[in-house]
């Protein structure tokens, strides 16, 4: 199956008051869905018929269903983003060797002297945070070790 | 090294009557208490230090490895990838310490002690009395020498 984004519009709002603005941009795009079959296409337009909802919203429920009952997608996906950032600044890292360095949400939050500073700031400053990279620089590298068999039934 | 005296500061009753356990407090890098003097199995054939459960590994994902830095276990059916995270490890009567816990890649896991906790302490595996001993090495005097009766005449 092929998914094609095309950008449609852009839409903004403002919201003032004495105090707080906040400025809220939503983009809609529409989505081409290649390869998806006639009897799912039938069915998820009657679906949404039935409950009265557009088939946007429809998809849109469908997908927030989907995750709500999936608890780790949200992590897994933390955990590939922050892992591909660590990939990327990785030789860039390599200057820090022997400090620790934390990162969250797809960015480097900061350079540390060991993992509990590190740890301690995340909790301060992305507390919302599921999965965080914390490691040493030249000090954390893989290790292979040896697991007998006593317990290893997973 | 033969002939050293040891004293047992605590013990505790072996899992199912066989498995040697040990009472482990688990917290993450910011203090947040996961496992409150859990009594956990020990697997003297795991060289880490920890293994446990994908559900209570979740709770230290906030300080894990890159996945290039997880370990990687060599096992008689190959080897299994891991998730390495940083966790804080309160033994009793033994002082705070930081290890690394593992939880396998695939699959959900368990919780035992490996290796590297153990090369940290003095225990006892009573197998006749089904428990498990912390230790503390006895210190011991200088050897006493006989005084014969003549030497203070």
């Amino acid at each position: 199956m092929q998914v094609k984004l095309i950008p449609r519009d852009l839409g903004g709002k403002f919201y003032a008051s004495q105090r707080v603005c906040i400025t809220i941009k939503a983009i809609l795009v529409t989505l081409v869905i290649r390869g998806l079959d006639e009897r799912t296409k039938r069915s998820l337009r009657a679906e949404a018929i039935r409950r009265g909802l557009r088939l946007a919203q429809a998809v849109k429920e469908a997908f927030q269903l989907w995750r709500s009952y999936d608890q780790d997608a949200r992590t897994l996906s933390e955990r590939d983003i922050n892992n591909a950032t660590y990939e990327a600044l990785r030789q860039e890292l390599e200057k820090h060797t022997g400090k620790t360095i934390l990162i969250a949400g797809g960015k480097l939050f900061g350079i540390y002297e060991n993992p509990r500073s590190a740890a301690m700031d995340l909790k301060l400053k992305a507390p919302e945070a599921r999965h965080a990279i914390i490691t040493a620089i030249g000090k954390d590298e893989r290790e292979e070790l040896e697991w007998l068999g006593g317990s290893l039934s997973l | 090294m033969a002939g050293r005296l040891f004293e047992s500061l605590e013990c505790w009753s072996n899992l199912n009557g066989n498995r040697p356990t040990f009472p482990v407090t688990l917290s993450t890098l910011d203090g947040q208490r996961v496992l409150h003097k859990q009594p956990m199995p020990i697997d003297t054939g795991f060289a880490g230090a920890m293994l446990l459960s994908r559900e209570a590994f979740s709770y230290f994902e906030r300080a894990e490895l890159p996945e290039s830095e997880s370990r990687l276990y060599r096992t008689l059916i190959g080897p299994v990838p891991m998730r390495t995270a940083r966790a804080l490890l309160n033994l009793p009567h033994i002082d705070e310490i930081e290890i690394l816990v593992d939880t396998p890649k695939y699959g959900t896991g368990k919780s035992l002690i490996g290796l590297r906790v153990l090369d940290r302490i003095e225990l006892l595996l009573s197998g006749q009395r089904s428990e498990t001993c912390l230790l503390k090495e006895k210190c011991q005097g200088p050897p006493q020498r006989s005084v014969s009766p003549d030497s203070h005449a």
